[in-house]
């Protein structure tokens, strides 16, 4: 039945303009991003411009790109969540679903993994336009692994916050505008408490964890901080479906 | 399946914020039987249905369906039910097709079947031509066909319709209840209206509440019974005698409604034929006869009064 529920939210999905309107700005933005550093790379190749280390293709460009994709996602995460609790109990559409023998989880995994699907898209479209540049020279695949690693994890936990945010209110604009704020505060949550000597904030902090795959380099700490913290906010979803079915 | 029953509720209540929308409600439903939830707005029809659904705990109480406990077995139950609550769930951006579609993969149709089912519900519903359709194109009463039409396309046990005609023209609630008749032949079906001519024509069975409560509960007969008492209004242009009026067959009572209108109450058959022979005679200046048709509201002041 997950499969179902995969199913029938990814075919929602296109058949509005947001699904399509969200890749093909993902699309535009990465395409720039891509020519604009491939040619810089070029100048700083051929010594027109000078620089302090010598740098990889895949690593100049990989950079640019993947945080560039994590801040996109930052926006598009919560445009897309907002639809599928907040607008669904908005149009009471939810009823479809809940009258069907599918449990409650099924519907949250669901719909937490048809958002993870199709954030795989565009992860899969940059991952070729990087990928499509060995045709030319070498690429540190290890790099790219590890990037992609960080950001399925950074995607996946941005995903479970705001589909729990989404189960909060009835009104979609607003889980949208929540679940930005929300994960600004995840993602820089150590800068706002610089001056504390307290590495609490700093282990809170997304962008921190985020930084060690940005490198090239895996953490099981920080693999297990993402797992958990997805785990933790799809539970919480479905506690508190749970709870509206008892109480509400 | 135990005697036939397919609905069993027993003694279920819902408490909402401190306040007991349903309270103590028990029904029992046969199948292929029609039961009418009758109330006025808030009567606590929808939480009703919503149970029943499974889309609401009870907070006490069970509810059965086919002998399966909604609460302890939700999506056992679920599978035998068909619901269309009042608002429609439809993803107006699919087309009817592909909605279909959707609502048959949930309920586990093979893929053999769920083609057989859309082209069997379409048909019954009147929908073959607008398959391909988007639903948000499409006018109110198809769009109620559709939400019907998702309801019964995996042959529920139980199909729960909450106010299906709401909303809709007058040919569009014909056709809405010549569906409804249809689909009672195969399954135990439940609505909820505050229309009684509704009830009248479709159900076996009615059940009454009024702010969470069971007022009335039975057949549809002893509520045609209980519905006996109708009224006739007349209006005349000249003074009339009322004591002459009390003369006519069958009447119970009469009251002036203004200075030219009198309500006659009456019990079994109507004394509209004696009346005008009367008024003829009299000379009264009879200018308007209406039979007057039993409200809700009469028939709960009806059940209210020891007979």
């Amino acid at each position: 039945m997950l499969f179902q529920v995969i199913r029938k939210e990814i075919k929602v999905l296109f058949a509005s303009y947001i699904g399509w309107g969200i890749l093909a700005m993902f699309a535009l933005v990465m395409g720039v991003l891509y020519t604009q550093s491939l040619s810089e790379y070029m100048q700083v190749m051929l010594g027109h411009v000078p620089t302090v280390e010598q740098i990889g293709l895949t690593k100049y460009i990989g950079a640019n790109m993947f945080s560039a994709a994590s801040l996109l996602m930052l926006m598009f995460i919560p445009l897309l969540s907002m639809r599928l609790l907040a607008e669904e109990q908005k149009n009471l559409t939810m009823a479809f679903m809940l009258s069907a023998p599918i449990s409650l989880a099924e519907i949250v995994l669901g719909k937490f993994l048809s958002l993870l699907s199709f954030l795989m898209l565009m992860l899969a479209y940059l991952v070729l336009i990087i990928c499509i540049l060995n045709l030319w020279t070498d690429i540190d695949f290890g790099y790219i692994f590890a990037n992609v690693l960080g950001l399925v994890l950074l995607i996946a936990s941005f995903s479970a916050i705001s589909l729990f945010i989404s189960s909060l209110t009835r009104q979609p604009i607003l889980a949208a505008t929540l679940s930005f704020l929300v994960l600004i505060l995840f993602l820089f949550v150590d800068q706002l408490f610089e001056q504390q000597t307290n590495t609490i904030w700093a282990s809170l902090s997304m962008m921190q964890r985020y930084k060690s795959f940005a490198v090239g380099l895996l953490n099981t700490a920080d693999i297990a901080f993402y797992v958990l913290v997805s785990g933790a906010f799809i539970f919480f979803t479905i506690r508190k479906l749970e709870h509206q079915r008892v109480y509400g | 399946m135990v005697n036939n029953i397919t609905v069993e509720v027993k003694t279920v209540s819902r408490v909402y914020q401190a306040r007991k929308v349903v309270n103590a409600l028990s029904l029992k439903l046969e199948q292929g039987k029609t039961l009418g939830l009758l109330g006025a707005n808030g009567a606590g029809k929808t939480t009703t249905m919503k149970m029943m659904a499974g889309h609401l705990m009870p907070t006490a109480g069970a509810i059965h369906i086919c002998g399966i406990d909604i609460t302890q077995n939700p999506t056992e139950a679920k599978a035998l039910i068909g619901y269309l609550p009042e608002h429609r769930p439809l993803y107006k951006e699919l087309t009817v097709d592909e909605y279909l579609e959707i609502a048959a993969r949930f309920h586990k149709l093979s893929s053999h079947r769920i083609k057989q089912s859309i082209a069997y519900v379409k048909e019954c519903c009147g929908l073959t031509d607008v398959g391909k359709r988007v639903i948000e194109q499409l006018s109110n009463g198809y769009q109620q066909r559709v939400g019907i039409a998702q309801a019964i396309i995996h042959a529920p046990m139980v199909v729960i319709l909450d106010e299906p005609t709401v909303g809709l023209d007058p040919i569009q609630i014909r056709q809405v209840r010549s569906l409804m008749r249809e689909i009672a032949q195969d399954a135990s079906v439940i609505f909820s209206t505050h229309l009684l001519p509704e009830v009248e024509m479709i159900c076996d069975d009615v059940h009454i509440l009024d702010q969470g409560h069971t007022v009335y509960q039975a057949d549809i007969r002893t509520l045609q019974h209980h519905m006996q008492t109708r009224s006739l209004v007349a209006a005349f242009k000249r003074p009339t005698n009322l004591q002459a009026l009390y003369q006519l067959p069958n009447v119970l009572g009469m009251h002036h409604q203004n200075e030219h209108t009198v309500v006659i109450q009456y019990q079994h058959a109507s004394p509209a034929e004696a009346l005008v022979t009367m008024a003829v005679q009299q000379d009264w200046g009879l200018y308007l006869l209406n039979e007057q048709q039993s409200t809700l509201e009469d028939v709960f002041i009806q059940l209210a009064q020891p007979s």
